[in-house]
């Protein structure tokens, strides 16, 4: 029996025995109107973009500039099924697109599409303040990333799909906690060579005064049966999205890109958070190596610094990070999709700034400078975008 | 150059909104729990006797919003009957917020029922079994035949949590049970109702009887020394560490003068030694 198939089992027979335990519960709990358990949240981004890239050239041979204004709209319902267990339905515009919900808009008005983004349960194994397990399963939110600025492997609106189990415990001055992914990122009808993700998370958090906060960790993303697969390209473009390739299967007459590496990357991660005059300021940085690259192009690395946070009305934040990651570090598909276009085989700088005018109001501006396809110095080019945001959420 | 025309007016409109404004010093606004909030309003009358030119309002929403009321940066002081949990610090410092806790008093947690009553005392695994709805009669406890009405807070207090930590012990409440929304309003429950039981800080005895719980009297020498089982520090939390010479320093520092721990005394609660 593969490795695979008895962690489903388990998962399976979990999912059972949570329902037989959830029915003992309900019939237990006191009636209450079904809109005191039902959350309902969503944000609205207007964003205008405009993109320098000396990749692409136009009919005048000057470096191609697109300007084009977008919206991310997303809504959400989370309901408390029980004490210990929640559901949850979440839906955003865009297309295909694993790693964006933009939209962007200009094309004769038409509708737009608004897909299925998030579906999953929050169950609540245990929970003794500090000390939580939870399982979480389905289409969900991203518990790897270390922070929301710690974007080196992942963009922040992937979702990936399957169960995550999460556990944390501690005291006021240190806490441990870690993260166990077992997600499907292609299940194949035709055979079992299945691509899965295994993901194993620890991290320690010291918290030695209130003015500050260390937190420390490492990741290692296990894929399986990715060497040889053909890539997976939302657009059906054969884009491996930075990653070597070699030839994989035929459709007819074309014949599709594959990967040319198996990804079994490690991540170290730390993020300082500290309070300096009463403006918070974080310090982060992450580093990554792929073990078992086909190429030499194995490593990334991200460090970024922040001040304040637009969180409440009237706060701002500013940042900046910096980021490299080579062509084979991670899988190019589901990393940042604004940095260098998204991808691998890239670098470059992020400077940012945010306000939150009024209590779910904010204005951002965000410019990129990078370079991409930095594994060949003769094809490097440079790659700008600025985009400046008005964001609404409830 | 229409392009740099438009992106040099996309940037300066977005700087112009990012301006920010700074923060009065002679306001101050507390919200939370409605056990710290005698304490509150005594010492903002105190304060504002003293210092005319200073508005202070307090607001009492229970424990759990008073730590909302810090996280969304809404108060300047969040009034509470129980310690901020971690995931409440988290989202504090995911707001930018760094919150500071000042432990202003103590208090015990009575355990009240109508004057006619002939009770005495309960153990804690008693009161436990009362609620839980183990213990459903007053005969069970040595007294008449008649159904124990049993008063809780609601479930944002932070009474309702230190009561839930102490005594339930990870046990449920009976769904019999009847919750109210403040300190206040279980007195009045309790006090119109004969075969009632509930719980309340100590600030809230007047009228009805306190019961002993594990042969200990809630009293103000009882919390102090510890011997009362069910006793809880009491919080105030800000927003940061509050600068020296403002009135927001002066006023959370007040638990600390003899003229605080003399009004902590009168409206019923253990001052800090």
């Amino acid at each position: 029996m593969t490795m695979k198939r008895i962690t489903g089992t388990i998962a399976i027979t979990g999912v059972i025995l949570s329902g037989i335990l959830l029915q003992a519960a309900q019939a237990a709990e006191e009636k209450k109107s079904w809109t005191d358990n039902v959350t309902i949240k969503g944000d609205l981004r207007y964003r205008y973009e405009t993109i320098e890239d000396d990749s692409k050239l136009n009919s005048d041979k000057e470096t191609f500039t697109r300007d084009r204004n977008r919206i991310r709209a997303r809504l959400g319902v989370e309901a408390k099924v029980n004490d210990n267990m929640k559901a949850g339905v979440a839906l955003s515009t865009g297309q295909n697109d694993p790693v964006s919900g933009n939209q962007t808009i200009g094309d004769s008005f038409q509708k737009k599409d608004f897909k299925l983004d998030q579906a999953y349960f929050d169950w609540s194994l245990f929970n003794n303040d500090p000390t939580t397990i939870k399982l979480v399963g389905g289409k969900q939110k991203n518990s790897f990333m270390p922070t929301s600025s710690s974007d080196l492997i992942w963009d922040g609106d992937a979702t990936p799909e399957g169960l995550v189990l999460k556990g944390a415990t501690g005291n006021e001055t240190i806490s441990i906690g870690s993260n166990l992914g077992y997600l499907w990122l292609q299940e194949r009808s035709s055979n079992s060579d299945d691509t899965m993700l295994y993901i194993g998370q620890g991290f320690v958090t010291f918290d030695p005064m209130p003015e500050l906060s260390l937190k420390v960790g490492a990741t290692y993303y296990g894929y399986q049966e990715v060497q040889g697969s053909d890539v997976l390209d939302w657009e059906g473009k054969n884009n491996s999205y930075g990653n070597s390739t070699m030839t994989g299967s035929k459709s007819g007459s074309t014949t599709n890109k594959a990967w040319a590496s198996e990804f079994t990357p490690i991540e170290i991660f730390a993020v300082m958070d500290m309070f300096v005059m009463g403006l918070p300021v974080s310090i982060y940085g992450q580093t990554v190596k792929n073990n078992d690259a086909s190429t030499d192009f194995d490593s990334g690395y991200l460090y970024g610094i922040s001040f304040g946070k637009a969180k409440n009305p009237k706060t701002f934040e500013v940042g900046y990070r910096f980021a490299e990651l080579e062509k084979d570090a991670v899988l190019g598909c589901l990393t940042d999709s604004d940095r260098w276009g998204g991808g691998t085989d890239g670098k470059g700088h992020k400077v940012y700034g945010k306000y939150q005018i009024a209590k779910n109001f904010q204005v951002g501006l965000t410019y990129f400078m990078d370079e991409k396809k930095i594994s060949d110095a003769s094809k490097t080019t440079d790659y700008n975008r600025m985009q400046a945001d008005l964001i609404y959420s409830f | 150059m229409r392009k740099t025309i438009r992106n040099s007016t996309i940037v300066a409109v977005t700087g112009l909104l990012m301006a920010f404004n700074a923060t009065a010093d002679d306001k101050i606004v507390m919200d939370g729990s409605t056990t710290v909030g005698p304490i509150a309003k005594s010492f903002a009358e105190y304060y504002m006797k003293a210092n005319p030119n200073v508005n202070i309002t307090v607001s009492e929403s229970g424990s759990g919003n008073g730590a909302k009321s810090i996280i969304n940066g809404t108060c300047d002081i969040g009034n509470m009957s129980r310690p901020m949990k971690s995931s409440e610090k988290k989202s504090a410092k995911d707001s930018g917020v760094m919150p500071i806790e000042h432990i202003i008093a103590m208090d015990g947690i009575a355990v009240i029922v109508h004057p006619s009553n002939p009770a005495k005392g309960l153990t804690v695994a008693q009161l436990r079994d009362i609620y839980n709805g183990k213990i459903k009669s007053w005969k069970e406890l040595g007294g008449p035949d008649s159904k124990i009405v049993v008063i809780s807070r609601d479930t944002n207090s932070g009474t309702y949590e230190t009561f839930e930590t102490m005594v339930m012990n990870k046990e449920k409440m009976a769904s019999g049970v009847e919750y109210v929304g403040s300190n206040g309003a279980i007195r009045q429950r309790v006090l119109s109702t004969e075969n009632a039981i509930g719980y309340v800080g100590l600030a809230f005895l007047e009228g009805v009887k306190s019961l002993e719980v594990n042969n200990v009297m809630p009293s103000e020498d009882t919390v102090r020394n510890k011997t009362y089982p069910i006793s809880r520090p009491l919080y105030m939390y800000t927003k940061g560490r509050p600068k020296e010479g403002t009135h927001l320093f002066n006023f959370i520092n007040l638990y600390n003068t003899t003229e605080g721990k003399k009004i902590i005394a009168d409206t019923g609660f253990v001052p800090m030694n």
